[in-house]
């Protein structure tokens, strides 16, 4: 079985192959032969030709967690058909939230025509206010929040309604 | 002597269950408060009794002060411990408790006040002769000279917010253009955070050390300070390392440092437990910075060398009862250090992270102390401040100390949520930091040292590995391939 996983923004492959003595796992580079013991409670006994390595284990839908040498993980699982796709849908007329935090004022309503750099919605993350401006002239089609919301990481927070041609 | 029977903890997290610990050694009841977004934490579940609490948002739910004394009414309590953040230091709530015949366990509101008033604060400590930095303040509204005042205090300067702390709302101007467009912008977060615009300049300290004393007062006069932390490890003004003792003091000028902090309490006529912060400079010297009327984040780093547990001492001193010890009883033995456990990304500009708490193993063995305030299955939320937990770790020397604590954040396996904690270990590993040559802008300096390293390629073959076998379904389909066609694998294709 090949599998596609993303480590931070990394992307590898690797092929999981049975044999009748265990597990082997193929990466570009390499062969190795691996086999994963589950201890209970989340640990679990990594082996890598061999040799045996402690690792702690959390899975969360295609996310797999691992705590290994005193370092936290997240490798995710993805589908290398998606992963093509993804390449394409681009979100170019929304601003999307750079960290979590909290809106602290609105400055504009949808229908409302905006001048680059004109103030959109004022926000609080890590105790910092920061300024939405206007990336570009335009009209906002959305505004996702209202003052006094919270909003994770990511988040659409305005959107302008999408650039006329020519 | 007032009697306390029952304190609601009007807290959630790490604090909530640190003060629950004390009271319940003391055969105190507890009551817990809690938004419905900590309904699943464990103060709550620990607590004799725990109501829930309402607002607009989370926060705002623990900082209704109203909701909070009806639930006193409600259970019985006869004291509210505001921990730290909050209500901790709301002058307006300590006499909205007192008034209702409730015990607030902290100081005095009046000192509250002034100490909460930065401008304040620094003319009462100047007053009465102790070093504050040079600075310029900001007069009545329309004040046409301040700007002048504020550029002749001289670059780099900072601006902070007279009813502020914590870091927020401070700004560092390096650039005398930037000044006026910064004190807006300054007044305005001031505003918007503590109701009050009036911010305050102040000489910027190059390669500055903060320096804290925890102070003890009992309202019999007696005023001790617990020895000094050094809380120069921070992040964006927000501590993430203190350490007790300093290694920047020899024994003199802790002395002297201790003693001036005392001098401050008692001239503020404090009591209860107190912090009283400095700013040292590289030549030795040091000036006020503010003091903190309230228990500190960083407290355990005070109770690992001295043996003292600070919540039973603040209910004690709340009861009226006289501090049990004298200053030549409180020993600094040893070396202890705090390291925050911040759910953020500090690989990416310290970036809050969100999500849920999949697994916590917190590091256990001698000298370690791990005070988190959630528990597995928990979802960490933009909700709130990002500290999830402290490590605190106490050893022989700083040395000792240092490589447990190293060990310890390694040993800790939090899974779900991204956190800090290698960065911590990496700090902790840096030969500047061993050194002892710490200054409040070390994280920047030594930002490429501590920059992640790079996955190599046997740990890229392990998670590769341990991810392909660990994920059920990747398993599962590779077990699914017949055992022959498995055996041909090999040559097949």
């Amino acid at each position: 079985m090949r599998n596609r996983f993303v480590i931070g923004d990394e992307t590898f492959d690797a092929t999981l192959l049975r044999r009748p003595d265990g597990f082997r796992l193929q990466t570009g580079e390499s062969e190795i032969g691996i086999g994963l013991r589950d201890l209970g409670g989340g640990a679990h006994l990594l082996e890598i030709d061999g040799t045996p390595r402690r690792v702690w284990l959390a899975v969360e839908g295609e996310t797999v967690h691992l705590h290994l040498d005193g370092r936290a993980f997240a490798v995710r699982a993805v589908d290398a058909l998606e992963d093509a796709a993804g390449e394409h849908g681009g979100e170019a007329d929304t601003v999307t939230a750079p960290m979590p935090g909290t809106v602290i004022a609105v400055e504009t309503a949808p229908g409302r025509k905006v001048e680059k750099s004109a103030l959109l919605m004022t926000i609080e993350s890590m105790k910092m206010e920061t300024a939405i401006k206007a990336w570009r002239d335009g009209v906002v089609k959305e505004v996702h929040y209202d003052a006094g919301q919270t909003f994770d990481r990511g988040a659409q927070l305005v959107t302008l309604e999408p650039q006329e041609e020519g | 002597m007032t009697r306390i029977d029952k304190v609601l903890i009007a807290n959630r997290g790490e604090i909530a269950l640190r003060i629950l610990h004390s009271l319940r050694e003391m055969g105190i009841g507890s009551v817990a408060v809690y938004h419905a977004v900590d309904a699943d934490g464990p103060a709550v579940r620990a607590a004799d009794r725990a109501v829930e609490i309402f607002g607009e948002t989370p926060v705002a739910a623990y900082l209704d002060a109203e909701a909070i004394i009806d639930a006193c009414r409600a259970t019985g309590a006869d004291a509210v411990h505001p921990g730290y953040g909050f209500l901790a230091e709301n002058a307006d709530f300590a006499r909205k408790l007192a008034a209702a015949g409730i015990t607030f366990i902290g100081p005095d509101p009046d000192t509250i006040d002034l100490m909460g008033d930065k401008l304040k604060a620094r003319a009462m400590v100047a007053a009465h002769g102790f070093p504050v930095a040079p600075s310029a303040e900001e007069g009545a509204e329309g004040d046409a000279d301040f700007l002048d005042r504020a550029r002749a205090v001289g670059f780099p300067l900072l601006i902070k917010a007279a009813a502020g702390g914590g870091g927020k709302g401070m700004r560092i101007v390096t650039d005398e253009a930037a000044l006026a467009e910064e004190l807006d912008r300054a007044r305005g977060e001031a505003t918007r955070y503590f109701g009050d615009g009036r911010v305050y300049c102040e000489r910027y300290i190059e390669r500055p050390r903060h320096i804290e004393v925890q102070v003890l007062a009992d309202h019999h006069g007696t005023c001790l300070h617990l020895w000094e932390r050094e809380c120069s490890i921070q992040r964006r003004f927000q501590k993430i390392v203190e350490e007790s003792p300093s290694p920047a003091l020899d024994a003199d000028a802790r002395a002297e440092i201790c003693a001036a902090a005392v001098g401050i309490a008692q001239a503020a006529d404090y009591r209860n437990a107190g912090t009283v912060e400095f700013i040292l400079a590289p030549d030795g010297s040091f000036y006020f910075l503010e003091m903190n009327t309230r228990l500190q984040v960083e407290h355990p780093v005070t109770e690992m060398i001295t043996g003292l547990d600070l919540v039973a001492e603040q209910l004690r001193i709340a009861r009226g009862e006289k501090l049990a010890f004298s200053q030549a009883d409180v020993a600094s033995a040893g070396h202890a250090i705090e390291c925050r456990i911040y759910a953020e990304d500090a690989d990416a500009g310290h970036v809050p992270a969100t999500g849920k708490l999949l697994m916590l193993r917190p590091p256990v063995g001698p000298g370690i102390r791990f005070d988190a305030g959630l528990v597995e299955g928990q979802a960490v939320t933009a909700a709130f401040d990002p500290m999830i937990a402290k490590l605190i770790v106490h050893g022989p020397s700083r040395a000792d100390a240092i490589a447990r604590a190293r060990r310890a954040l390694g040993d800790l396996v939090c899974l779900g949520v991204t956190t800090n904690a290698a960065y911590l270990a990496r700090i902790l590993g840096q030969p500047a930091f061993a050194e002892g040559a710490t200054h409040t802008h070390f994280l920047d300096e030594q930002a490429d040292a501590l920059a992640p390293p790079p996955l190599d390629a046997a740990t890229r073959d392990a998670l590769l590995a341990a991810a392909s076998l660990g994920h059920g379904q990747l398993r599962a389909k590779a077990e699914a391939v017949p055992a022959i066609h498995a055996a041909m694998g090999a040559w097949r294709n």
